[in-house]
């Protein structure tokens, strides 16, 4: 338990920045938005619309709040994908890798907790990015519509936190993979690698002339997310976001993702 | 004697270059064991041989137990500093000292603090911000710190200064080394080891060329000087190594001699490496 502990604690101070930057952003953003109705008053009395959907109150907290979480997931996203593409192949470029193997602790103990870290930790500060964010906006909007509706705006951040652990699952899993597979840029080549396999499938079906349907790669991928409740945004629920058997697909895949790139790891690490 | 480390028949490739051949030896406990060699040898890929960094082929045991079964509870036991300081730099120096503590069941907190205090290493300064020889006295005092047994290091003073290759070597012996440690110094640095070592490994492409307690090398080998009209008289005992002088011939010259009028010293291990590799 100590090791684990130590091993989370040095995987964070090793890139605390990283995780860090999507919540500087995204308070940027707020900032920046805060000095615009700051201005706007300023000058002339603000004419702000909380959600000028279906419905002002409960519903539109949660809906709005869940779309805010999905722009929120984007930036969250980006930057875990930057980080996750070096999961098994930062420390061989800083050339530290035998220290780090020089210790008492198995293979799947190291990366389990590098999988962790890079591909889910910086999911627990999102949820507190939107947590803060749902109390301020059921608190302004308590001014605008009828009623504080903290609960349902909670309930929307936390589908919305739910949406961006189902696309780390699968999006976060391929970088952990593509890191033991890559030495350097390990997301760009494995981008260009899905890229050509996605083209040879479409040249595979052309000389068929359409005979045979290869699978879409990116579109498979997709899939494995399961359903964004984006097209039915005005009722979003648990039941949406979660109940869809393709997650289980996406569990499948990370779970190969995570096996097969360790797997990898450690074969390639006998390449000194 | 006990031996801690037992190796048979270890060969490495790299593709199509072969980095040791045939490798048999044994290390006994309680030695300072200095494995010599010119650049590009094969000490490194030996010493990553030992802890299965690498993959190879023969047997490598510690304790009379196989590398192999061994797996990363080896490291318990066994400790090594690579040829680079391989640190993480993006870590200050008390994270570093914190990941080891945490890492290690062996680890000697006491030790540690005592060393790190004596050391001053300044601990909220970032890996990246030392000097090479901070690095190394750094990754040295977390390795003193976990108390094993065998301690593996692959030119660990290269590139430092004169100052901190002392301190290295100080610390190694006075912290470290005790008739049931084992120490395995890989360097090319030959001059700079062998007053500490007791048993001397030479490594030339990859095969073992000799393998001697330091005593008994001195003892076998002499360096015999003479005076230039009497080269002939010397040539007759098959020198390893001739140099000449100010009107002088000397010569390697290993086994019993007995000459006339020539001056007879002890030879320095450096002066027997020279002659072993270029053989």
């Amino acid at each position: 338990m100590n090791q684990i502990k130590t091993l989370l604690l040095t995987e964070y101070q090793k890139r605390k920045s990283s995780y860090w930057w999507p919540v500087w952003i995204i308070a940027g953003l707020i900032g920046l938005s805060l000095i615009a109705v700051l201005v706007a008053v300023i000058i002339d009395s603000p004419n702000i619309v909380v959600y000028g959907g279906i419905d002002e109150g409960a519903m539109g907290l949660r809906i709005g709040m869940y779309g805010v979480m999905f722009s929120f997931a984007i930036i969250f996203l980006a930057f875990m994908g930057l980080g996750a593409q070096t999961s098994l192949n930062r420390e061989k470029q800083l050339g530290s890798d035998l220290f780090f193997r020089c210790q008492p602790a198995s293979v799947w103990k190291v990366t389990g907790v590098k999988y962790f870290m890079h591909v889910y930790a910086s999911s627990i500060l999102l949820l507190g990015v939107g947590l803060i964010f749902a109390l301020l906006l059921s608190i302004v909007s308590a001014f605008y519509v009828d009623g504080f509706y903290l609960g349902q705006a909670l309930y929307g951040a936390f589908l919305g936190w739910l949406n961006y652990l189902k696309l780390v699952l699968v999006f976060g899993s391929l970088c952990y993979f593509l890191s033991a597979v890559f030495k350097n840029n390990a997301l760009l080549k494995g981008a260009a690698v899905l890229g050509i396999l996605e083209g040879l499938f479409a040249i595979i079906e052309v000389i068929f002339r359409h005979t045979i349907t290869l699978p879409d790669v990116f579109v498979t991928l997709g899939k494995m997310v399961g359903n964004m409740g984006l097209d039915d945004i005005d009722t979003v629920n648990m039941s949406m976001v979660m109940g869809d058997y393709r997650i289980l697909f996406g569990l499948l895949f990370a779970a190969g993702c995570f096996v097969g790139g360790t797997l990898i790891y450690k074969y390639r690490a006998k390449d000194v | 004697m006990e031996h801690v480390i037992s190796v048979q028949g270890l060969t490495k490739d790299y593709k199509q270059v072969r980095a040791l051949e045939n490798v048999d030896l044994r290390v006994p406990r309680g030695r300072i064991v200095g494995l010599l060699g010119k650049n590009g040898a094969g000490k490194s890929t030996f010493l990553k041989c030992l802890l299965d960094f690498l993959r190879y082929e023969g047997d490598i045991a510690f304790f009379g137990k196989s590398v192999k079964e061994w797996k990363y509870d080896l490291h318990t036991r066994v400790a090594y500093i690579p040829d680079v300081s391989g640190l993480d730099p993006r870590l200050t120096v008390q994270q570093t000292m914190d990941y080891a503590a945490g890492m290690n069941p062996t680890w000697n907190a006491e030790k540690a603090e005592r060393l790190f205090a004596k050391s001053e290493l300044p601990r909220k300064q970032k890996v990246k911000t030392l000097s090479k020889g901070m690095k190394t006295k750094l990754y040295l005092m977390l390795t003193l710190a976990k108390d094993v047994d065998i301690l593996l290091l692959d030119e660990p003073t290269l590139g430092l200064d004169i100052v901190f290759r002392k301190e290295f070597y100080d610390l190694l012996l006075g912290e470290f080394f005790d008739e049931t440690k084992t120490v395995i110094i890989s360097t090319h640095q030959v001059d700079e080891v062998e007053n500490i070592l007791h048993d001397v490994i030479f490594i030339d492409h990859g095969r073992v060329k000799l393998h001697e307690t330091v005593d008994k090398l001195k003892k076998d080998w002499s360096i015999v000087e003479v005076s230039a009209d009497r080269e002939q008289d010397l040539m007759a005992f098959n020198p390893k190594a001739t140099s000449r002088s100010l009107g002088k011939v000397r010569g390697l010259i290993e086994g019993d001699i007995k000459l006339s009028d020539a001056i007879i010293a002890v030879p320095s291990v450096s002066d027997i490496f020279v002659a072993v590799v270029n053989q």
